[in-house]
């Protein structure tokens, strides 16, 4: 049995490693031949590295923000369209059911304007950020997005119900013979294409 | 249990140097090449079941926390909204509901591959997984629970800095 205080509860930032990062983050991106920007917040605090993505049915806007002083990398794919506020409880509902599937990324949707995302984040701390991690986070994002995006599509302008556009989700990956969720662990890094 | 040596599972050795560490009692369970380690835990805002899963065939780790009270039915979307506000605020981690069940849990994972898990990093998504859920837990509850609507529960969620003041109390896990 073990006691802990409550505060030390609280994230809190490790040792950087921000050199390493930004050029293990620089070094996938070239090994695959991606053109990137590179830009800076915060007073050099944020390095992002932003590319652009096909990713079966949209071109994603993907952000590799790298936090220097806090040693954090997060991978942010942006589709190319907000949802319409008379949409957005149903889709909603859709991506919550999605979540509860994903096991490395995550999708996060803006209520209050319709955006929505899907995320990979990681905080090294004392272990070692490898080009093997980024590949397998990179492909996490842009996969769940391929999986799902057509789902929320079809709620947007196929007016669909959630549910419906959950079961056609299903029956998709029942005709394709998936598994459980689009899992990455393993997976190949060359289907998507940089525009 | 399955026999295996230290260099075969780096990752489920890891974590139980972790919980041994840090005092946790725990029980063990392998399926299909996961190690799970469960545990009860008490935190300020309620009692918790976690799971510390390590996956060396696929080179990742996961902590998930699971709350005890399931989310009644006619309220699931309205606490849906509310985690979907909550998540999008989240770096670390995210709390994920099944909607055919009500069950909550709290999600944080990484991918090691062709890296290690180190002591460290267990102890930042063990924190972040427990934080989160611990930190939204109270307005889940209200609005499942009680009259509180998801913007509202929202709203003094992220006010929640600048009232908590009760953040001093003991943990036991």
């Amino acid at each position: 049995m073990s006691t802990r205080k409550q505060d030390s509860l609280q994230p809190t930032p490790a040792p950087a490693q921000q050199s390493t990062l930004v050029d293990t983050v620089k070094a996938y991106l070239d090994d695959k031949g991606w053109s990137y920007e590179q830009s800076e917040r915060d007073e050099g605090e944020r390095v992002l590295l932003t590319t652009r993505i096909h990713v079966d049915p949209v071109v994603s806007r993907t952000v590799f923000d790298i936090g220097v002083s806090r040693n954090r990398l997060g991978i942010f794919a942006y589709v190319p369209f907000t949802v319409p506020e008379d949409r957005r409880m149903a889709v909603m509902e859709y991506l919550t059911r999605a979540n509860y599937r994903l096991f490395l990324a995550k999708f996060e949707f803006d209520l209050s304007d319709g955006e929505w995302r899907a995320v990979c984040t990681v905080i090294p701390d004392d272990s070692a950020l490898t080009v093997a991690m980024v590949r397998r986070m990179r492909h996490d994002v842009h996969s769940v997005i391929e999986h799902y995006a057509p789902g929320v599509l079809a709620i947007m302008y196929g007016r669909q119900t959630p549910q419906q556009a959950w079961q056609a989700m299903l029956d998709r990956e029942a005709a394709e013979e998936s598994v459980e969720e689009p899992d990455t662990a393993e997976a190949p890094d060359a289907e998507a294409t940089a525009e | 249990m399955t026999e295996s040596t230290e260099s075969s599972r780096p990752i489920a050795e890891a974590v139980k140097q972790y919980l041994d560490n840090e005092g946790w009692n725990y029980d063990i369970e392998e399926r299909e090449g996961l190690t799970m380690y469960g545990a009860g835990v008490t935190l300020p805002n309620g009692e918790f079941r976690s799971s510390f899963d390590a996956d060396d065939g696929r080179e990742r780790f996961g902590v998930y926390v699971y709350s005890a009270i399931y989310i009644p039915e006619a309220k699931r979307l309205a606490v849906a909204e509310y985690l979907t506000r909550v998540n999008y605020t989240r770096y670390l981690g995210k709390i994920e509901m099944d909607l055919d069940d009500g069950e909550i849990r709290s999600v944080v994972t990484v991918t090691v591959a062709d890296s290690q898990l180190s002591q460290a990093m267990i102890n930042s998504l063990e924190n972040a997984a427990h934080f989160n859920l611990n930190d939204a837990y109270p307005w889940m509850m209200a609005i499942a629970f009680g009259e509180l609507t998801p913007q509202a529960a929202f709203e003094s969620y992220q006010g929640r800095d600048e009232k908590e003041d009760a953040a001093s109390g003991e943990v036991s896990a």
